[in-house]
Parts: C-alpha cells; structure tokens; sequence
C-alpha cells in the first residue's frame, strides 16, 4: 500500500472519530435541548432546534449565547470535518513529521473560526426571517427550500467547490509554517461556506425531521467535496447519486 | 486469442513501403473526412483525449487556431450530453493512466480498421509502435510522418505542421538521454519498493482528489518527454506543437504510434512477471465510486464502457507486439537495489541474497526551499535547507545497508504552475544531475476550474543516487542542497514558470 493513502486512512479515522463524538455530543448533551415545549420540537437535539423553539420571541442577542456558539461550532464539526480529509492530508504529506499535528490543528481552527463567523450571520438571518414569516413558518420552509434548489445549481457554486480543491505551497520551517497552516483553513472555510451556506440556512428552519435532514445534508456536502472540478455553469446537481452510490460501495 | 499483431513502425525503413504506415494514412484520411460530431471522426477521437473546442478560447491552443495541415474543424459540436460522456476523458497522473489509454488505442484502432478494410486494405492490419528508443535510426520519426505527398499524390494525412521537434526547427527525433526506460526495472505498479521509486511504474493511486499531479514512472519518462519533445515549440516561440500539449496531442497521428509503444513497454514489464493492481478500486475503474466511466465509441457508433480489469493482460485483448517474447527476456542480470547495495560497500553475494522488501514504506519531509521561485531562461539556483535530525536518521540507514534497507530520497518541485507544456526542465543537485522532467500537462493543472483545483503540477525526481554518492564522497556534512533548475527551451517574458516550493523527501522502506 502506498504510503500517501496510508496517511490518508489515518487522517479519515480522525476525521469521522471526531465527527462521531461530535453528532454523539448533539443527540445526547442535555444542556442544548430545547425548552420543554414537548412535542413542538421534534429535532430539538440540535442547535437549529433551540434557536427555532428560542426565537418564537427571542431578541437577536439572546440568540448569541456561548450555549448556542458551541452547539454551532460541534454541529460543524459533526457535519463538516469529515469533508477535510484531502486538505489535512496534503498537509501532513508536506510537513515535518514532528510538526503535523500542530499544523493540522492550526488549520481546523482556522477553518472552525471562519464557519463560526458564517454561523452568526446564518443565526442572525434566520431570526430575522422567522420573524418574517409566521409560525408554522411553512412558507419559509418552502422558500429556503428553493433559495438552497437555486444556489446547488448555480455556477457560483460549483467555483466554491473548484477553489476547495486548491492546494497551496507551504513553508515548512519556523512560524511562517503555521501561518500557512491557518491561511490555508481560512481559505478553504471561506470556499466551503460559499459551497454550503444555502444547504445550511435551509437546515436552520427545518424542524421536522431535523436529524435526519441534517444527517443527509451531511453526506450530500461530502459527497460533492469528493467530486473532480469542473467548468462553471448551471447545472442540475441536487444530489450526487452516483457519487454516494460510491461512496456506499468504498 | 492474438487476431492482431502490432508490429514496430520503423520496418520498411518507416517509410510508405511500409503497408502498415500505408495504410494508416489512408485510413486516418477517411476518418479525418467526417465531421466533429461525429463519434466516428477522427476530430472527435482527439476530443474523446482533450480537447480546445468547446469552450471559449480567443487564441492558441484554441482548435481555430491552430496553423493547417490538418484543417481542424471547430463545428459542428456534439450534443451537451454526448460531450459531456465522451470529451476530455484522459487519464493522466493516476494509476490509470495504462489501462485508460490502451483502451482508447484499441477503439481507435477499430475505427481505422474499419476504414481501412473499406478501400480495401488488409483485414489484419494493426496500429503501428515507434520504438524512439530501438536501435539506429529509430530515434527520429519513421519518414511517413513528414513526407507532405502520399506515393499517389494525394495529400498525406499523416503530415503535421504543428510539430517542431526537440530544437524547435522541425526535425522530429527523441533525445536519449533525457528519454529512457529505466521504468522497465521498476517491480511495483503503484508505490515503492527497493526496485522503484514512488509512485511507481502505473501511478499512483487517486481517487477524487487529482491534486498531487505526480505522473507515474512510465508517465514521466519516456511518455511525458516524448510529448513535448515531439511537439516542441514554433521557431519564434509563438505557439506551441500538437503533440506538447494534452488538449491537442490526438490531432496528430504520430500521437497515436507513440502510446503505442508505451502500450507495449506496459506488456512488456507484465511479461517480465510484474503485476497489475489487484485491489478493486483499480480494477473497476473510477465509475464504481461514482466518477466518470471509461467509454469509447465503437464503429457505427455504439458506445463501449470498459474498466481497468478488461483490458489489463494481453490475453484479454486480440492484439499482440511484434518482439514480445524477446523484449520479455530481462538482459540485465542485477536488479537497481543491488547495484545499489554494492555500490554502498555490501558484498555482491550478500546484496544478491537480500530479500526484497515489503511495500510498507513511509515518506517525512526532510528539507525545503520555502520561497516561490520563478523560473525565466536563465533557469534559477536555490539552497534546500535540510533538517538535521532528519537528515543524520537517514545517512545512518546508508551506513548500515547491509543491515536494513537504506532510504530513498527525492527532489519535488511543487505547485508548478504555468502556461505553455513544451519545456522541460534540467534539475542538479550539488553539480550532479538529477534528470529532465517535462512540463506536459502544466497549463491544464494551473488552471483554477481544471481537475486540479489549480494547484499545479507536483514534478518529483529520485535522487537517491544523488545522496548516496553525496555520503560516499562524505560530501554531505551541510544542511544544505543546491538545486539548480534549467529550462530546456526559452522561456518567454510573462510566461515564467512558478514552483511554488522545493521538498526533498526521506522514504524508509522498512
Ligand atoms: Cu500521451
């Protein structure tokens, strides 16, 4: 076995280890359950949910708890990491050993910091949305549903995910290693943000069957991560269907 | 069953009293007769491989551009959905490289006999290979390709007018060295081993992500080089030949003689008793994990979709090479590892009786030049700093050969990007050679919507020999490398060549 997929095997544990303790953490953590408004909330496992349930009257600063920062940043982690095992590989391949963990480490949070900023916005407008629309906020279910149809085929889109297969040079010795490190997560967190921000703001105002949606949403984005750049134009791309028939097949 | 024997271009003289080239002309005229759009054309064959046509271009490479003969035909274009299935198909910088092009050569080939039976040509004619590296004359091309006339007079489809030559003056012959087959003694298909250096003979192993852009052992020399040495660039570096650049190469019918012989060079490394992939990634091709299947249009246009595992023995396919059996007699009687046991003071009878290693390897990164070079004319010089530790882990396994197996080292330049394919670069290390890479495929992998995100080409050299003569001379006390790099053709102004850093790589094979 060639050695650059033996450190991508290792890497891919990481990566779905650490996504795994994340969606753990979000179906079993007590302390992000929604208020007790029963039955209202069936995916109240999740961040989404509470800021869902919250905001029937919340203000916008109360939405903005480091409760609700940290359910983001999990979810994140739960959602997306898995979609990094290229880029963390890249940079293991071309670092000192002694130095690969750090560097790794260094981009993740780069990248965390950079969908965590994407986050508040994301928050923010679909507070405003809800206040927007009324409950049972079908109406926004059904628009967020066709703003993220139209972006999934949109040549923007498929330029957001051509830019996440940019791999830079890095310098390896001295600060200017890290530095690298966390430029390269802030560009791939922008790019990735570009790629998945309407498959995002959509999962925010799904409550029924929020899990699952999310859980798809998931393979969806890592599917598309796997795909080979291509020409920008608009496309019929929903879903991968044959990519995730492949990655069912690995 | 072996219907079909592929026999070596250079008989005959290489001339048109060689029916196989006679022939070949002929039908490469009838295929060239019929329109873009169709399958059967010889303009939607060179798509199938890459392709300048059906995007925007506004100059070179763009196929309106490109000087006659051929008159190259920009439409009418397929449907979306036949381009999107067929056009732009090739394989490069992955392990299936092989398996992908011997499959195009066989549906072309089809086609052409087709053609060829039609006018009334022999039933059992087959593609032709030019051997550049075979004895006399054989390194320039068989005299077919530039005759402007065929013996009836009738203008010769094999003639080219964008093919320059290694000098760039039109006279088309391959330089040996740079161009070898020293791929031949590689053991491993994808990876390493003592008897070759990474990636390996085939390629290595990719999957959705081409970013790497390292061509196999097979890929780099002699096919790369052979690409843009064959192509070469105009007299006033205007553009660029057919043959040095992936999206026109297949306009030129000495394209197809050329991966003819790399076809054979893989039957003959098998019929050497080295192996193919066995795992099913390979075997099934891309397609079984979702991305593009191999397909090739067949005569009267029916499609034939095809994997790795149809095509990966002869005896899978109807066609053999004219000397198989002859070439598949190794004449060299000590493998590389030997040779380089002995010459780092193993005894002969030791080195002989050492078992060959496993697969298992790990690469770490031992020194870098951290800056962006730009490579101009002039080429460019730059200090590899090394880091200490990781440099005396290594010399310590050349001190103790005989013990365990010593560590390979490497030269990669990465994140090369620029525009034009036909160059190639001289690399040294310390005053000693390390050898030519050729820059085929640069432009398609420094663009930002390409199959490589833009992140360019990553060119690696084994410089093993290098350090060990380095350890041998006791000539490696500094942590430091120069490396000095040296285009091979001039290099205009604005279209410099970036690397974006050098790495030099341990590799422990134990
Ligand atoms: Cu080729």
């Amino acid at each position: 076995m060639s050695n650059v997929i033996q450190t991508r095997r290792c890497i891919s544990s990481g990566v779905f280890g650490l996504s795994a303790a994340a969606w753990a953490f979000l179906i079993l953590s007590p302390s992000i359950k929604g208020p007790e408004t029963g039955d209202a909330v069936v995916g109240a496992m999740c961040i989404n949910g509470v800021l869902i349930t919250q905001t029937e009257s919340a203000a916008l600063l109360q939405v903005f708890t480091i409760t609700n920062l940290f359910g983001w940043a999990v979810m994140i982690v739960a959602m997306m990491f898995p979609t990094l095992i290229s880029p963390l590989t890249y940079i293991a391949e071309r670092s000192f050993r002694h130095k690969r963990l750090g560097l790794m480490s260094v981009f993740l949070l780069a990248y965390l910091l950079i969908w965590s900023m994407a986050g508040v916005v994301l928050m923010s407008v679909s507070l405003l949305l809800r206040q927007i629309f009324s409950a049972p906020y079908f109406g926004l279910f059904i628009s967020m549903l066709f703003i993220a149809l139209v972006w999934q085929c949109s040549p923007l889109k498929q330029l957001c995910l051509n830019r996440n297969h940019q791999h830079p040079a890095m310098r390896a010795y001295g600060l200017a290693s890290y530095q690298d490190a966390a430029r390269f997560g802030f560009a791939h967190g922008v790019w990735c943000v570009g790629s998945c921000w309407a498959l995002m703001l959509f999962s925010t105002v799904s409550v029924v069957a929020h899990q699952p949606i999310m859980l798809l949403l998931m393979l969806i984005m890592l599917s598309e991560s796997m795909q080979v750049p291509r020409p920008p134009s608009w496309e019929w791309r929903l879903i991968p269907a044959r990519k995730l028939r492949g990655l069912a097949m690995r | 069953m072996t219907g079909y024997t592929r026999a070596n271009a250079w008989n005959s003289g290489g001339t048109f009293n060689n029916q196989d080239l006679l022939w070949y002309a002929k039908g490469v005229g009838v295929m060239q007769s019929r329109t873009l759009d169709d399958p059967n054309s010889w303009w939607f064959f060179a798509a199938i491989h890459g392709e300048y046509v059906s995007g925007k271009e506004t100059g070179y490479p763009g196929w309106a551009y490109i000087p006659p003969a051929p008159s190259v035909p920009t439409s009418p274009l397929p449907s979306p959905d036949v381009l999107k299935q067929y056009w732009n198909q090739c394989q490069h910088q992955t392990w299936y490289f092989l398996p992908w092009h011997r499959g195009y050569l066989i549906a072309l080939e089809l086609q052409l006999r087709e053609a060829i039976v039609s006018l009334g040509g022999p039933e059992t004619w087959s593609l032709p290979f030019w051997n550049y590296l075979g004895p006399d004359n054989e390194y320039h091309i068989p005299p077919a390709f530039t005759e402007k006339k065929l013996p009836d007079g009738d203008d010769n489809p094999l003639f080219v007018d964008a093919r320059f030559g290694p000098k760039n003056d039109g006279n088309i012959y391959v330089l040996s060295p740079p161009v070898n087959q020293d791929c031949l003694g590689n053991d491993i298909y994808t990876g390493s081993s003592p008897n070759t250096p990474r990636p390996g003979f085939g390629g290595p192993e990719t999957d959705f992500w081409h970013g790497g852009g390292r061509s196999g052992n097979l890929e780099s020399n002699p096919h790369n080089l052979v690409h843009v040495e064959v192509g070469g660039n105009a007299p006033d570096n205007s553009i660029w030949g057919l043959m040095s650049d992936p999206g026109l190469a297949a306009l030129d019918p000495i394209f197809y003689l050329h991966h003819c012989n790399i076809d054979r060079l893989w039957a003959v490394w098998n019929a050497r008793g080295n192996e193919n992939p066995t795992s099913d990634k390979w075997l099934k091709g891309p397609a079984a994990t979702g991305d593009r299947e191999f397909v090739m249009p067949k005569p009267q246009a029916t499609a034939w979709v095809f994997t790795p595992q149809d095509v990966d023995a002869m005896s899978k396919v109807d066609y053999t090479y004219e000397g198989l059996s002859t070439d598949a007699r190794a004449s060299d009687t000590m493998s590389p590892v030997q040779k380089r046991l002995i010459r780092l003071g193993v005894n002969q009878v030791e080195a002989a009786t050492m078992a060959p290693d496993t697969e298992k390897s790990s690469t770490e990164l031992l020194g870098t030049h951290d800056q962006t070079l730009k490579v101009g004319s002039a080429g460019v010089r730059a200090a590899v700093k090394l880091n200490s530790t990781v440099k005396n882990t290594m010399l310590e396994t050349l001190a103790s050969a005989a013990k365990q197996a010593p560590d390979r080292a490497y030269l990669q330049l990465e994140n090369v990007r620029g525009t034009r394919d036909a160059n190639t670069l001289d690399v040294y290390v310390n005053g000693k050679s390390a050898g030519s890479i050729a820059l085929f495929g640069l432009r398609r992998a420094s663009l930002k919507d390409g199959e490589h995100g833009g992140s360019g080409l990553s060119l690696e050299l084994d410089i093993t020999d290098i350090i060990d003569a380095l350890h041998l001379e006791q000539a490696f006390d500094a942590d430091l490398l120069d490396v000095r790099i040296q285009p091979d053709q001039s290099i205009s102004d604005g279209e410099e060549i970036s690397i974006g850093r050098i790495g030099v790589y341990r590799e422990n094979g134990s």
